[in-house]
C-alpha cells in the first residue's frame, strides 16, 4: 500500500494551492458565465402552500407575454421524464396532482430573459385546494396523520432498530444512568454560488448535453440516462467549476429534468436555470439533519460508559429518507470503547422542503449527543470532561478497531490528540481562567469534544447496505496524457470546487515522476458513462483519487519503462523513473527524460518494434476492494480530532461570545497541510453556524419563516474564530501515503465543542440547552429558567 | 430575484425629482443607496413603476458641519459620516452608530437620509437621531419644510413624509459640551440590524443628571423616547441603582413583536439591560461623571 521513498517528494509540503490564482481572481468559468446562441431562460413558479391539491392552472397570459417561449407544467412533464423515488415516495420533478412543500416547483417558464420569465410567473393562475398539512415528524407519525404520499400507507418512510451486545443490560447494571433530550434544527449548505443548470435537448438525434454545477457528475447523467430516457451514448454532462457545494450540489437531477423537457419544448434551444437565494433556502432539497434525540447512558463508578440507547426521530421534510442519519452507524461508537449500544431511527416525511446531504453527512449530531452526555456523566461523578474521555478512549493498540457493528476503524491514537489538544489550549490555566471569571459572576464555559471521521467514501457497503442503491461501490478515475512536450496533463472527472483537489493531485503526479508542479497540470475533464467515476463526497478524494492518479501513474511508467528498455537497449526490469528520467537502476550510462519518451510516442516511428504501447494517454478507474463480508465499513479511513473551547455568556443578553478556540486533530499524512488547515478552519465556521446561528425555522403550519439572508444566519467572518491549529500524525495502513479524508472533520466536532461550553458556563446555574442553534434567546430562556436567575 | 418592470430616471435637479414624484404619486420610488429598496425589489415586495434615482442631484453629497450641529444631504454615505474627522471628534456617538450598520460594502453605498426615511424600527441611524433631537428638511411642491425626528415617524415603516416629497438633508445637533454618549444593542451577527438596542445621552451638573435623552430600538414599530423616564432622571444623582429603576420603568412601557430571532419577552427584558448599560456607559463618557 505504502508509496516508495522516491515518489514521496512534493507530497506532504505545503505547496501554493493552484486553484487559488483562477477562483481567487474570478476567473474560473462558473455556470452563469456561460452564454449560448439562442439561449433561453428559466423562472419556476413555486408552491405556497405546505400540502394542497392543484385544482387547475392557467398559464395562457404568461404564454402570450412577449419572450415566453414556453411554459411546462407537471402534466406535461410526466410525458418526458420518470419519477424519483426514494424509500416508497414517488415524485416528479414539477409537482403533479398535489404539492407538498412551500417551495415545490409547479410551473416552469422558458424565456428570452430571467427577467421576463419572471414576470410570467405573475401572469400564471393556480388555483389550489390547501390540504391538512404535516408540520413536523412528531404529527407525522402520529395514526390519523395526513398522508403526503400514495404510495405510502404512512408517512413513516424508515424504521430499523440496530442493537449490538446487551444495551438493556449494560444499562440495567450501570452504576449511573444519565439521560438526555435534544432537539437539532434543519440546516443546510449555503456555498456562494447556488444550483445551476443549462441543458440542450437535439432534436435531430435525441441526445441531450448538459452543463451544470453538480457536485456529483454520475447523478447528472443518471438523471439524463434514467429520468429522461436519453440514450446512453448521447447523454452529456458537463461540469463548470463550482463557488462552493458541501453536498448542497448533488441532487440537482430535478434542475436538469426541467430545463432538458424545456428545450426539448423548444426546439432544441439551450435552456439555463440558476436556483436564487430564495429558492435555494426554502426548497433546495439538501435541508439537513432536523432530529430529535432520546438517549439513556450508563456508567460505572469510575467513568466507564458501559452502553447506551439512542433513539432518533428524524424530519426529512417532503423528500428524503434516512440515509444521513444512517452514516452514524459507520463512527457509531465515537472514539470510545462502548459495545453495548443500541440506535433506533425513525425516518417520517413531513410538508417541509426536502432533506440533502451537508457536508459531515450526519455525524455532527451524533457527536453533539456523545459529548454532551459525556459531560453529564463526568459532572454526576465528579470527574473533569477529559479524564472521562481519556477513560473511555479506545486505546492505540486497538488499532485495526472493530466497532461492536463490524464497522473497522483503521487506526489513530485518541489519548494523544487530546493531550495535545489540551496541552496547546493550556487547559490547566483555562480551568484556572475560567474560576476567576465565574467568581466575577461571569459565566465562562470550556468544552472538551472529541469526534471521528469517516473518510475515503468507498461504496454503499455496511450499514450502507439499506440504501436505495445498497451494495454498489464508488470508483474514481484519472487519466494522465504525457504531452509531446514531456509535460503531464492529468484528467479527473468532476468540476473544480475550490478544496484542494486540483492542487494534491499535482502534487501526487509531480512526486511520482519527479517532475517539478509546473510540469503537471489537472484539468476537469467531461465525465462518461464509460469512465466509471464518483467525484468528491464523503471525505473521500484524497484517498480515491489518489488511488486513481496512482493508478494511472503506474500504467504510465509501465509504458515509459518498457519503450526506455527499446531505446536504451536494457531490460525493463533495470530501468526506474527519477527525476523526471527513466534510468538505469546502476544510476550508470545513458537516461531518456519524458519529452525524449513523449516524442517517440507521439512521432510513432516506423522503426519501433510491433506490440509496444505508443498511446500516450491511460486512464485508471480505480475502485477500492469491497471489505470482505461486504458488512464492513463504506469508509477506508478513520480522522479524529479534539477541540478545546473557552467562551462566555452574557447572562443579561444570552449572547456567546467565543474567547479561545484550539483544534489538535490527525488524518494521518497531510498531503498538504496548508490545504488540510484551509479545510480545517472552513469546517470549524459552518460548525459554529450550526451551533450558534444557523435553523430553518417553519411556522406550525407548515411555512418557512427563513428564506433569506435576514433569517437564516450564517456565520461571517466576525463570527468565527481563528483555531489554534495541531497536528498528531498516526499514518493510515489503508492509504499509499498514510493519509486520511479530512474534508469533514471539523464541523464533526465545533457543533459539540460550542455545545458543551455553553452548557458548562449554564452549569452554575443549574439550567441546561438542548436545543440548537444556542442563540441568545435561547440561552436566555434557559437562563429564566434558572431557580437562582431570581 | 428580479425586479419587476419599472421606468428608470435620474434627475439632476431638486425641482426636477419633485415633478417626477408629483406625476407618478404612489407609483414612484426614490432610489438613494439601494441597499434596503433593491432587495426589496428584487423579491418584488415594492414595485414601484417609476425608480427616481437621485445621485445625480449636485450638492445632495455634503456634509456640513455648523457650530451647533451636522448637517447631512441625501446622498451622503453612511461611510463618509463614519470616515469623517470633524463628525468623529464632535459627534462620536454618529460614527459609533455607524459603524454598527451592516458591513463597509454596505455603508459605501448606503445613504444617512436613507436610512432616516426608510425608517426601520431596528435601524441605529434613526434611533440616534431620535435621541440627538435631529430634524430631517423635506421637500416637495409648496417648498421645504422641517419635521423633528420624533414627528417624522408614525408607525410601521410610516413616515410623515408625504408621497409627492423628498427629503434633503438630516440635521444633528451637537449635544452641549460633557454630554456622554452610548450606543448599545444585541444583533445576532456582527452588522445584523439590532434584534433590540438603546441609546442614551447624559449630562451631568454638579453631581446630579442635568439633561439626558433615551431611546429604545427594536422593540415597537418605531424607535421610541421616554419623557417621563428622562424627566425623572434629571436633577437625580446618577447611580447604579437609579439606571436600574429607569431601565425597569421603560421595560414597562414596551410591547415589542416576536419573530424567529427573538420572542417579545425576550425584547422587553434585554432592553431594559440595554438602557442600563446605555445610561451606564454615558455617565462614565461624562465629563465629570466618572466616579
Ligand atoms: C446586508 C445589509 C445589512 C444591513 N444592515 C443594516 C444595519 O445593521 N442597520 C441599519 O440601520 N441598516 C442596515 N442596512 C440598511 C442600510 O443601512 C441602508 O442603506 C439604509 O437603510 C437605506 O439607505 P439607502 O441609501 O440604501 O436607501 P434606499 O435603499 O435607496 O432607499 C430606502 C427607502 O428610503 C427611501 N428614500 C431614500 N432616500 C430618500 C430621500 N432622500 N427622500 C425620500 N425617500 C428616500 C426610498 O424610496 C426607499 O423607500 C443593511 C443593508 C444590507 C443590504
Amino acid at each position: 500500500m505504502t508509496a516508495p521513498a522516491s515518489q514521496i517528494g512534493l507530497v506532504g509540503q505545503s505547496v501554493k494551492r493552484v486553484e487559488d490564482p483562477i477562483l481567487l481572481t474570478g476567473r474560473a468559468k462558473h455556470i452563469d458565465d456561460l452564454h449560448f446562441p439562442d439561449m433561453l431562460h428559466t423562472a419556476i413558479l413555486r408552491s405556497p402552500y405546505p400540502h394542497a391539491t392543484i385544482v387547475s392552472i392557467d398559464a395562457s397570459a404568461a404564454l402570450a407575454l412577449p419572450g415566453v417561449v414556453a411554459v411546462l407544467t407537471g402534466e406535461e412533464l410526466v410525458n418526458h421524464a420518470g419519477p424519483s423515488r426514494d424509500y416508497g415516495a414517488e415524485w416528479y420533478a414539477l409537482a403533479v396532482g398535489k404539492v407538498r412543500y412551500v417551495g415545490e416547483p409547479v410551473v416552469a417558464v422558458a424565456a428570452t430573459s430571467r427577467y421576463v420569465a419572471e414576470d410570467a410567473l405573475d401572469l400564471i393562475d393556480v388555483e389550489y385546494d390547501p390540504l391538512p398539512a404535516v408540520a413536523n415528524a412528531r404529527q407525522a407519525i402520529e395514526a390519523d396523520a395526513p398522508r403526503l404520499y400514495p404510495t405510502l400507507d404512512t408517512n413513516i418512510v424508515y424504521k430499523k432498530t440496530f442493537s449490538y451486545g446487551d444495551p438493556g443490560r449494560a444499562l440495567e447494571g450501570a452504576d449511573l444512568v444519565v439521560t438526555g433530550k435534544f432537539r437539532i434544527p434543519r440546516l443546510s449548505a449555503n456555498p456562494m454560488e447556488t444550483a445551476g443548470v443549462i441543458s440542450q435537448f437535439d432534436p435531430a438525434t435525441g441526445g441531450a448535453t448538459s452543463w451544470s454545477n453538480v457536485q456529483a457528475p454520475a447523478v447528472a447523467l443518471g438523471t439524463l440516462v434514467a429520468t429522461l430516457g436519453i440514450p446512453m451514448d448521447r447523454a452529456r454532462a458537463m461540469v463548470q467549476p463550482h463557488g462552493g457545494s458541501f453536498g448542497s450540489k448533488i441532487a440537482l437531477g430535478k434542475f436538469i429534468v426541467i430545463t432538458t423537457v424545456l428545450s426539448k419544448l423548444c426546439g432544441g434551444r439551450p435552456v439555463k436555470y440558476i436556483e436564487d437565494r430564495i429558492e435555494h433556502l426554502m426548497a433546495s432539497g439538501s435541508h439537513a439533519w432536523e432530529r430529535e434525540y432520546d438517549v439513556g447512558f450508563g456508567f460505572d463508578r469510575a467513568g466507564h460508559c458501559l452502553g447506551w440507547r439512542m433513539v432518533v426521530l428524524s424530519d426529512v421534510g417532503a423528500t428524503g429518507g434516512p440515509t444521513q442519519t444512517l452514516k452514524a452507524l459507520t463512527c457509531l461508537v465515537g472514539p470510545y470503547r462502548v459495545r453495548d449500544v443500541e440506535y433506533d431511527i425513525t425516518t417520517a416525511v413531513s410538508n417541509k422542503g426536502g432533506d440533502g446531504p451537508y457536508r459531515g453527512y450526519g455525524p455532527p449530531t451524533h457527536f453533539l449527543v456523545i459529548e454532551r452526555m459525556m459531560d453529564k456523566a463526568a459532572a454526576a461523578l465528579g470527574l473533569d470532561p477529559a479524564e472521562i474521555r481519556r477513560r473511555n478512549f479506545i486505546q492505540p493498540e486497538q488499532f485495526p478497531y472493530m466497532q461492536p457493528n463490524g464497522v473497522e476503524y483503521d487506526s489513530g491514537n485518541y489519548p494523544e490528540v487530546l493531550r495535545v489538544a489540551l496541552e496547546r489550549a493550556g487547559y490547566e490555566e483555562l480551568r484556572k481562567e475560567q474560576e476567576r471569571l465565574r467568581s466575577e459572576g461571569r459565566l465562562a464555559g470550556i468544552g472538551v469534544a472529541f469526534g471521528v471521521e469517516p473518510g475515503g467514501f468507498r461504496g454503499q457497503t455496511g450499514p450502507y447496505r439499506e440504501w436505495p442503491a445498497g451494495g454498489s461501490l464508488a470508483p474514481e478515475a484519472a487519466t494522465i496524457h504525457l504531452q509531446e512536450n514531456g509535460d503531464l496533463v492529468v484528467d479527473v472527472y468532476f468540476a473544480m470546487e475550490g478544496q484542494g483537489h486540483f492542487t494534491f493531485a499535482t502534487q501526487v503526479v509531480a512526486a511520482y515522476f519527479g517532475v517539478p508542479m509546473e510540469r503537471v497540470r489537472v484539468v476537469s475533464a467531461e465525465p462518461r458513462l464509460t469512465t466509471p467515476s464518483t467525484g468528491p463526497m464523503g471525505s473521500r478524494q484524497s484517498v480515491t483519487l489518489t488511488f486513481a492518479l496512482r493508478g494511472a501513474c503506474d500504467l504510465l511508467r509501465e509504458k515509459l519503462l518498457a519503450l526506455g528498455a527499446h531505446m536504451l537497449d536494457l531490460p525493463a526490469e533495470d530501468l526506474g523513473i527519477r527525476d523526471g528520467r527513466v534510468v538505469p537502476a546502476s544510476a550508470e550510462g545513458k537516461s531518456l527524460s519524458l519529452g525524449d519518451l513523449a516524442a517517440v510516442m507521439h512521432g510513432k516511428p516506423a522503426d519501433m518494434p510491433v506490440g509496444l504501447d505508443l498511446d500516450p494517454s491511460v486512464t485508471c478507474s480505480w475502485t477500492a476492494p469491497p471489505p470482505e463480508d461486504r458488512e464492513g465499513s463504506p469508509y477506508l479511513t478513520y480522522a479524529n480530532g479534539c477541540h478545546v473551547v473557552l467562551l462566555e455568556v452574557d447572562r443579561e443578553t444570552g449572547q456567546v461570545a467565543i474567547l479561545k478556540y484550539v483544534i489538535a486533530d490527525d488524518c494521518g499524512t497531510r498531503l498538504n497541510p496548508r490545504v488540510v488547515e484551509g479545510i480545517t478552519q472552513g469546517g470549524l465556521a459552518q460548525g459554529i453556524g450550526f451551533a450558534l446561528l444557523e435553523e430553518y425555522v417553519y411556522s406550525e403550519d407548515g411555512q418557512p419563516l427563513s428564506v433569506s439572508f435576514m433569517d437564516y444566519l450564517l456565520p461571517t467572518i466576525y463570527e468565527v474564530p481563528l483555531a489554534e491549529k495541531a497536528a498528531v500524525v498516526t499514518p493510515s495502513p489503508a492509504t499509499p501515503y498514510g493519509q486520511k479524508g479530512a474534508g469533514e472533520g471539523a464541523i464533526h466536532v465545533t457543533p459539540a465543542a460550542v455545545f458543551c461550553a455553553v452548557n458548562d458556563a449554564l452549569a452554575p446555574l443549574g439550567v441546561e440547552l438542548t436545543q440548537a442553534p444556542a442563540s441568545p434567546r435561547r440561552i436566555w430562556e434557559a437562563i429564566q429558567a434558572s431557580p437562582s436567575s431570581g | 430575484m428580479k425586479p419587476a418592470p419599472f421606468t428608470y430616471f435620474a434627475p439632476t435637479s431638486i425641482e426636477e425629482t419633485i415633478g417626477l414624484l408629483q406625476r407618478y404619486g404612489d407609483e414612484a420610488k426614490i432610489l438613494a443607496g439601494g441597499q434596503s429598496l433593491v432587495p426589496l425589489l428584487n423579491m418584488r415586495l415594492a414595485r414601484p413603476t417609476a425608480l427616481i434615482d437621485i445621485n445625480r442631484i449636485p450638492r445632495l453629497d455634503e456634509i456640513v458641519t455648523e457650530d451647533d450641529a451636522i448637517v447631512v444631504g441625501a446622498r451622503v454615505t453612511e461611510r463618509q459620516l463614519e470616515r469623517h474627522p470633524v463628525v468623529a471628534e464632535r459627534l462620536p456617538l454618529l460614527v459609533a452608530l455607524v459603524k454598527l450598520i451592516g458591513h463597509p460594502q454596505i455603508r459605501n453605498r448606503g445613504t444617512v437620509c436613507g436610512s432616516i426615511a426608510h425608517g426601520d424600527p431596528s435601524a441605529e441611524l434613526p434611533a440616534g437621531a431620535l435621541a440627538l433631537d435631529a430634524t430631517v428638511t423635506v421637500t416637495g411642491p409648496t417648498g421645504e419644510r422641517t419635521i423633528a425626528v420624533d414627528d417624522f415617524y408614525l408607525g410601521y415603516l410610516a413616515t410623515a413624509l408625504a408621497g409627492d416629497e423628498m427629503m434633503t438633508q438630516v440635521r444633528f445637533p451637537i449635544p452641549a459640551a460633557g454630554t456622554g454618549w452610548s450606543v448599545q444593542e444585541v444583533a445576532r451577527r456582527h452588522g445584523d440590524f439590532a434584534l433590540v438596542g438603546a441609546v442614551a445621552l447624559v449630562r451631568v451638573e454638579g453631581g446630579r443628571i442635568a439633561a439626558t435623552n433615551v431611546v429604545s430600538f427594536g422593540t415597537g414599530g418605531r424607535p421610541l423616547r421616554f419623557p417621563e423616564v428622562e424627566a425623572k432622571l434629571v436633577g437625580s444623582v446618577p447611580g447604579e441603582a437609579l439606571f436600574s429603576e429607569a431601565a425597569e420603568a421603560i421595560t414597562e412601557l414596551l410591547d415589542p413583536d416576536d419573530d424567529v430571532h427573538a420572542s417579545a419577552a425576550y425584547r422587553r427584558q434585554v432592553a431594559g439591560v440595554l438602557v442600563r448599560r446605555a445610561l451606564e456607559e454615558a455617565l462614565r463618557r461624562c465629563e465629570g461623571g466618572s466616579r
